[in-house]
C-alpha cells in the first residue's frame, strides 16, 4: 500500500495552506468594510456563510460517515478491548493493564518482533539499493526505456498474496522452475527443499518482497531525479566532475527527501508483512518465521484472544507511529541544515 | 521548425540548447542498455512463467523436473481452482465485485469531500481532514481485531458489500488529499463564472467542474482498483464461505489442498487471472498512476 508518504508531506502541505488563510482572514478583519453596502450585508453575509457552511458539511458527510464507522469506532474500540478479556462469546471482564503485561512478557512475541525487526532492515537495505541502481541504470533516454520501465514496475501491481504464491509455485521442491535451474547449474543437489531451511525460506521472501516492491521505490525516485534541471549536470561536466563524484555530490543530495520517503514506505510496509509470509511460509519451518502481524493474526483469529490479539494492535501502532514520527525528525533536521 | 524560425532567434536559441541537453541525457552506452533490457527480463519472468504455466495441460503443470514449454496449449487449468468445485469463474465474479463497489465508493465520497475542503468553509472542517491523513499513521491490519468486532454489529460480516466498504474508508485518506489538491487548483473564477450562469456553487460540481478534474478522478479509481483487487488479510478475516470468497482468498485455499496436493496448474491458472488484470489496466493508465505518485510524494 503507498500509503505512509502522503502523511507527512500531507500535514505539512496542509499546515503552510492553513497559515496563509489565518492571514487572509486576518486581513479581511482589519480591513475597512467596503462603502458600498452599508448596513444589511452582516445578516446578509452571515445566512451565506450558514448556507456554505451546510453545503459543504453536506458534502463531506459520506467521507465522515465512513470514516467514523470504520475507522474512529474500531480505532477506539481497539483501545477498549486492550483492557479486557474479550471472548468470542459472553461478556467481556475488564482486566486492566494484564493484556500488555502478557503482551511485553511473552518470549514469542519478543521473538516475533527481533524477526521482524531483521526482516525488515534487511529487506529495506536491500530493497533501497536495488531500486536506487534501478533508478540510476534506467534514468537516461535509451531506445525501449518506456517498456523496460514498464517491466520493472509490473511487479508492484501484483498483491503480496498471489505473488507469493507465485515465487511459491516457481521454487517448490517438485514442479518450481527455479530449483530445476539451481540443481542443472550445481549450484545444490537434486531434491533440496528450500522451503524446509529457515535461511532459504527467508531468503526467497526477501527476493520476493524486493521484487515486489522495488519498482514502486524506482519510480518515487525517478520522479525526484526527473525534478533536477540537466543544466546542473552540464555544469558539473564542465567542471571535470566524474560520474562518482555527480552521483555523491548531485544526484544523491538533490533526491534526499524522495529517497527518504522510500526508505518510510519499505521500512512501514515491510514491518507490516503478513501476506508474504502467509502464502509461503505459514510461519514455518518451526515459527521461525512469524512477523509481528502474523503473531498479531494467530492472537485474534486463531487463538481467538481478542482482547490480548487487541493489546499487540496498540502495541504495533505505536511501533509504527514512532518510527514515522522519527522519519519525520530526521528529515526536519536535514531541511534545516 | 518554420515559427521558430520567424519568431525572434532567442527562444530558437533556447530550443536548440534544450534538444542539446536532451541529447546529452541519452545513453549509448550499450552496457547500461544491455543491463537493463536483461534485468527487465529477469523482472519479466517470473509472470511470463506463470502465464505460461497456466496454459500447460495439467500433467505438463504438475511434471517434475518442469516442463519449459507446453506440448499444446490447453484452458484445462482454468477450469478447477480447487478440489471444492466452485470454479475460478465464481471467484472472479466476487473479486469484480468487491473491486467495483470500492472504486464506485472510493470515487463518490473522494470527490465530494475533496471539493468540500477546496472550496467551502465549514466548522469541523480542519478536525475532519486531520482525521482523515491521520489514518495513514494508524496501520489496517491493527484495525482488523476490533473492525471484525464491529462487522459483527452491523450484520456486515461474510458480506461482499461489507468489505467493499472498508476498502473505500481506508483508500479515502490518498482519495480525499488528491481530489481537494485537484479542486484546488482549478481557478476561483471558474466557480464565479459558473455562478454567474445560475449554478450554485454545489451544482456547478457535475455541471462545470468534474470534466477538469476527470484525470484526479481516474488517479483515484485506478488506486483503489489495485488496492480492492489485491487486498487479502481483511477479506481472510472477514469472509468465511466459500461462496463469498475473493481471489487471492480462493488461491490462497487451493494451495492448501486436501492432503498438501497442490495442483500447481490451477493454481498458476488463478494467479495469471489475478495479476493479469493489474498489470494491463497499469500499463493502460500509467500516466494516472505516476501522477498520484507525484501527487503523494508532494512533488
Amino acid at each position: 500500500m503507498s500509503v505512509v508518504q502522503h502523511a507527512t508531506d500531507a500535514v505539512t502541505r496542509e499546515h503552510s495552506i492553513d497559515t496563509t488563510r489565518a492571514r487572509e482572514d486576518a486581513a479581511a478583519v482589519t480591513r475597512p468594510s467596503r462603502p458600498r453596502r452599508p448596513a444589511a450585508p452582516s445578516t446578509h453575509r452571515a445566512r451565506a456563510r450558514r448556507a456554505e457552511a451546510r453545503s459543504g458539511w453536506l458534502l463531506a458527510a459520506p467521507s465522515a460517515v465512513l470514516i467514523l464507522l470504520f475507522f474512529v469506532v474500531p480505532f477506539c474500540l481497539t483501545l477498549v478491548m486492550s483492557a479486557f478479556d474479550w471472548p468470542t462469546f459472553g461478556t467481556p471482564k475488564p482486566v486492566g493493564a494484564a493484556n500488555f503485561a502478557h503482551v511485553l512478557s511473552d518470549p514469542k512475541f519478543g521473538q516475533a518482533l527481533l524477526f521482524t525487526v531483521g526482516y525488515t532492515v534487511v529487506t529495506s537495505v536491500l530493497g533501497v539499493a536495488a531500486s536506487l541502481g534501478m533508478a540510476l541504470l534506467v534514468r537516461p533516454r535509451f531506445g525501449g526505456r518506456t517498456a523496460v520501465r514498464a517491466l520493472l514496475f509490473a511487479p508492484v501491481t501484483i498483491g503480496f498474496a498471489p505473488a507469493g504464491l507465485l515465487w511459491l509455485s516457481m521454487s517448490n521442491v517438485r514442479t518450481g522452475v527455479l530449483p530445476a535451474m539451481a540443481v542443472a547449474l550445481g549450484i545444490v543437489p537434486p531434491g533440496t527443499d528450500w522451503f524446509a531451511n529457515t535461511g532459504t525460506t527467508l531468503a526467497l521472501v526477501v527476493v520476493m518482497t524486493v521484487w515486489k516492491t522495488a519498482g514502486l521505490a524506482m519510480l518515487v525516485l525517478l520522479i525526484g531525479m526527473d525534478s533536477i534541471p540537466q543544466e546542473v549536470y552540464e555544469a558539473a561536466k564542465l567542471d571535470g566532475a566524474r560520474s562518482w563524484a555527480t552521483l555523491t555530490r548531485i544526484t544523491l543530495p538533490l533526491i534526499a527527501k524522495p529517497l527518504s520517503l522510500v526508505i518510510l514506505l519499505t521500512v512501514t510496509t515491510t514491518f507490516l508483512a503478513f501476506d508474504q509470509f502467509f502464502a509461503m511460509t505459514k510461519g514455518g519451518p518451526d515459527n521461525s518465521t512469524v512477523t509481528v502481524v502474523y503473531y498479531l493474526y494467530n492472537a485474534a483469529f486463531v487463538n481467538l484472544d481478542r482482547g490480548y490479539a487487541a493489546a499487540v494492535a496498540v502495541v504495533v501502532v505505536v511501533i509504527m507511529a514512532v518510527i514515522s514520527v522519527a522519519q519525520v525528525r530526521l528529515q526536519r533536521g536535514k531541511d534545516r541544515a | 521548425m518554420t515559427s521558430s524560425t520567424v519568431s525572434s532567434p532567442l527562444p530558437s536559441a533556447r530550443a536548440q540548447r534544450r534538444r542539446m541537453l536532451r541529447s546529452a541525457d541519452r545513453s549509448r552506452n550499450p552496457f547500461r542498455i544491455g543491463g537493463a533490457i536483461l534485468l527487465a527480463l529477469v523482472f519479466a519472468f517470473p509472470i511470463v512463467w506463470t502465464t505460461i504455466g497456466a496454459f500447460k495441460p495439467s500433467s505438463e503443470a504438475n511434471a517434475s523436473p518442469p516442463v519449459w514449454w507446453p506440448s499444446q496449449f490447453s484452458l484445462q487449468s482454468f477450469a478447477k481452482l480447487d478440489s471444492s468445485g466452485t470454479s475460478l469463474l465464481s471467484y472472479v465474479l466476487n473479486s469484480s465485485a468487491v473491486t467495483l463497489m470500492t472504486v464506485a465508493i472510493t470515487t463518490v465520497v473522494a470527490v465530494l469531500a475533496g471539493y468540500a475542503f477546496a472550496r467551502f468553509r465549514f466548522p469541523g472542517k480542519r478536525v475532519l481532514f486531520g482525521i482523515s491523513i491521520g489514518m495513514l499513521l494508524v496501520p489496517y491490519p491493527a484495525l482488523l481485531v476490533s473492525l471484525f468486532t464491529v462487522m459483527v454489529w452491523f450484520h456486515l460480516t461474510n458480506s461482499l458489500f461489507g468489505l467493499a466498504l472498508i476498502y473505500s474508508t481506508f483508500q479515502l485518506p490518498f482519495a480525499i488529499y488528491m481530489m481537494r489538491n485537484s479542486f484546488e487548483s482549478l481557478p476561483a473564477e471558474l466557480t464565479e463564472a459558473a455562478e454567474l450562469d445560475g449554478c450554485t456553487k454545489v451544482t456547478a460540481l457535475p455541471r462545470v467542474l468534474l470534466r477538469l478534474v476527470a484525470p484526479g478522478v481516474v488517479t483515484v479509481a485506478l488506486f483503489a482498483f489495485l488496492a480492492a483487487w489485491n487486498e487479502f488479510m481483511a477479506a481472510l478475516v472477514l469472509l468465511n464461505d466459500n461462496s463469498s470468497f475473493t481471489l487471492p482468498i480462493a488461491l490462497m485455499n487451493a494451495q492448501n489442498g486436501p492432503l498438501n496436493t497442490i495442483d500447481w496448474g490451477g493454481l498458476q491458472a488463478g494467479i495469471t487471472v489475478t495479476m493479469l488484470p493489474c498489470i494491463v489496466v497499469f500499463i493502460l493508465l500509467q500516466r494516472y498512476y505516476v501522477s498520484g505518485l507525484v501527487a503523494g510524494t508532494g512533488k
